[in-house]
């Protein structure tokens, strides 16, 4: 009983979160951006503080409905975008994963952030060099995507650990 | 923010240079230019042959230049025509691209190209 | 506890960081330089050579191809239109020494090519338009091309003495010196001397897509490639044995279309016309200036006497793509050749006789 009140719980929990987060998707979606293949990915915030607060089996939920509802929402179900999409999403679940088996009481959302940030461009640039562009010379981009990713993990990070803190008051 | 934290952004900092170095190290002279269409097959065109090429893409026809050693979009059906303010390239590894229109330059020379030099 | 697991964290975050840094540059420390000299893009391949060293050795050898150029230029105004006046108007003239050699072997070439390497040609490739910078818009016609090919000497009229360095023109007919077929040879020779005198013995002059390596890069040989006749993109390749000049004519280089037909600028002095049998020849051979002469020779020779001239021009190394892409090769040549078309072309293996 208790774990279908529990399970049921979390349900609204993921719903709820993963709408949040499909709304910031779509949004800056349409916000185009200043320079082509970099996105802050302000989306990846809800992750991160729903990895902080209810664990990472619940922020893989919300991390990957929104890849995919939002995807369907845009338009981009299954083209290059949701690839690039889905293994960025993925990768960071799995570092962020890792992180959050080894040392879950050191790292806050700002560590998570950078880390999730780092993988995702990562991926995404495997993915992109292996499936659409593979050349070498957009191994010259990698400097600067990753430079961007560091910035953009430490933007949102901050981001996140300010919602996480209002969050647990509201909780509270 | 934590200690752990911190030394995640300082050691992400703390490599960055080696990204920088490691791919934008010493250059060296490029041999050809690849033109890549989004979805194609790269094509690859010695620098060391004039010519002036038209290259078909989403929104119509980029005219691309090779003189002298370098290449550069000289011609564009695109807007903001970005992708000609990038100039000439001859470094090994230079790139330009023109996004509107799905196309891309890429300087190749050493390290990269298998021939050390081209008969024709 | 605690720290071994941020140890590995760390080790984590280096690891995800390095994955792809390993971006492969096996890049050998060539120096490499283009000068614009001779009329085309002349690069340079040294091998172990410092940049100001590189630099000063691209600068004396594109003084030395400028001034050759000038020397040896077919139509403007300079030294070898004096000569060829000279020798039209009064049957002689004196050389200097290094000039009447380089006549002399010219004459050479031209006399075991069968005169299929001509180096006195230059009334012809003017009347056809290849004596400018701009390609012209049609062929001459019928008549013009048998008035001209008339008034051409026969290479037996010319001589050289090589004791007094004068040249004599007997033929009592005009003589125009165009050395375009060999001229590119001659001066990658002359640049890899250079190159020699300063102690690079490891390095590659290509001038105009003609080429002579000499040495390794390091460890590992020079390696060539040759570009596709009709397409795109490199056609075979070839690593270089210590000293060797891969040449190539071929009818892509200069040419121009009229009423649907290709007219390049290799003349055949027997027909007065574009020579038109293959695609491309590539010659390999130790000195440059007969890898000229000879890919040119045997361009115009086709496929029914490459072998022949070959022969007696003392070339080995041919490789003749023909206009169906099918390759004609020597035995030799043919083991070291790698292609890299898809599918591979159709080889025949041709012995010299």
């Amino acid at each position: 009983m208790t774990t279908c009140i529990a399970s049921e719980r979390q349900d609204h929990i993921i719903a709820w979160f993963a709408a949040l987060a499909i709304a910031i998707h779509v949004l800056e979606s349409a916000i185009p951006s200043p320079i082509p293949g970099i996105k802050i990915g302000l989306a990846n915030i809800v992750t991160i503080v729903v990895l902080v607060q209810f664990g990472w089996r619940t922020a893989a939920w919300v991390s990957l409905l929104r890849v995919l509802i939002g995807s369907l929402i845009i338009g981009s179900f299954l083209s290059p975008t949701f690839i690039l999409s889905l293994g960025g999403a993925c990768a960071s679940l799995v570092v962020i994963g890792v992180a959050y088996t080894l040392a879950r009481h050191h790292i806050s959302a700002m560590g998570y952030s950078v880390l999730a940030a780092i993988a995702h461009i990562l991926a995404q640039f495997w993915l992109a060099y292996l499936l659409f562009i593979p050349h070498q010379a957009l191994f010259h981009l990698l400097p600067i995507l990753i430079t961007v990713a560091i910035i953009t993990g430490i933007v949102n990070g901050s981001l996140a650990l300010a919602v996480h803190k209002r969050l647990k008051l509201l909780i509270q | 923010m934590t200690r752990a934290d911190l030394i995640i952004i300082v050691i992400a900092i703390a490599a960055l240079p080696l990204f920088y170095w490691q791919l934008w190290g010493p250059n060296y002279p490029g041999t050809d230019v690849d033109i890549i269409v989004a979805g194609e097959k790269p094509q690859r065109h010695s620098l060391l042959r004039n010519q002036t090429l038209h290259i078909h893409g989403r929104l119509g026809d980029s005219i691309v230049a090779i003189k002298n050693g370098k290449a550069a979009f000289i011609g564009s059906p695109c807007p903001n025509k970005q992708c000609i303010r990038s100039g000439w390239l001859d470094d090994n590894g230079e790139t330009s691209a023109c996004l509107p229109n799905g196309i891309m330059l890429s300087v190749i020379g050493d390290g990269i190209a298998r021939f050390d030099s081209i008969n024709f | 506890m605690k720290n071994s697991r941020i140890a590995i964290f760390v080790l984590m975050l280096t690891a995800l960081l390095s994955l792809s840094a390993c971006s492969n540059r096996d890049a050998p420390p060539v120096y490499r330089s283009q000068i614009l000299a001779f009329g085309t893009i002349v690069e340079l391949s040294l091998f172990d050579v410092s940049a100001a060293e590189g630099d000063k050795l691209s600068s004396d050898i594109r003084n030395m191809m400028e001034a050759f150029h000038h020397r040896w230029h077919a139509w403007e105004n300079g030294p070898l239109l004096a000569l060829n006046h000279a020798l039209s108007q009064s049957g002689h003239s004196r050389l200097s020494a290094d000039d009447a050699a380089l006549i002399a072997q010219s004459l050479t070439l031209a006399k075991a090519s069968g005169g299929l390497f001509h180096p006195a040609l230059g009334k012809l490739i003017a009347l056809w338009g290849f004596h400018s910078n701009e390609l012209p818009q049609s062929p001459p016609s019928k008549q013009a091309i048998d008035a001209t090919l008339a008034m051409l000497p026969a290479l037996d009229q010319i001589s050289v003495d090589s004791n007094s360095n004068e040249i004599y023109n007997r033929s009592g007919k005009p003589v125009y010196f165009d050395l375009g077929g060999f001229a590119k040879g001659v001066i990658i020779d002359r640049s890899i001397e250079v190159l020699r005198q300063h102690g690079v013995n490891n390095a590659i002059v290509n001038a105009g897509g003609d080429l002579r390596a000499i040495g390794a890069a390091g460890e590992r040989p020079w390696r060539i490639g040759i570009r596709h006749p009709r397409d795109f993109g490199v056609f075979a390749s070839l690593t270089i044995k210590e000293d060797e000049s891969v040449f190539t004519s071929g009818d892509y280089e200069r040419y121009f279309e009229y009423e649907g037909r290709r007219y390049h600028h290799i003349i055949d002095p027997r027909s007065g016309a574009p020579a038109d049998s293959v695609a491309s020849v590539t010659v390999l051979h130790h000195d440059g200036a007969t890898a000229d002469a000879a890919a040119t020779a045997l361009f115009i020779a086709g496929t029914q006497q490459w072998q022949r001239v070959a022969k007696a021009m003392g070339i080995e190394h041919v490789m003749i793509i023909d206009k169906n892409n099918k390759v004609l090769i020597t035995p030799e040549l043919a083991q070291r050749m790698e292609y890299e078309v898809s599918p591979p072309p159709i080889i025949e293996i041709h012995a010299l006789p």
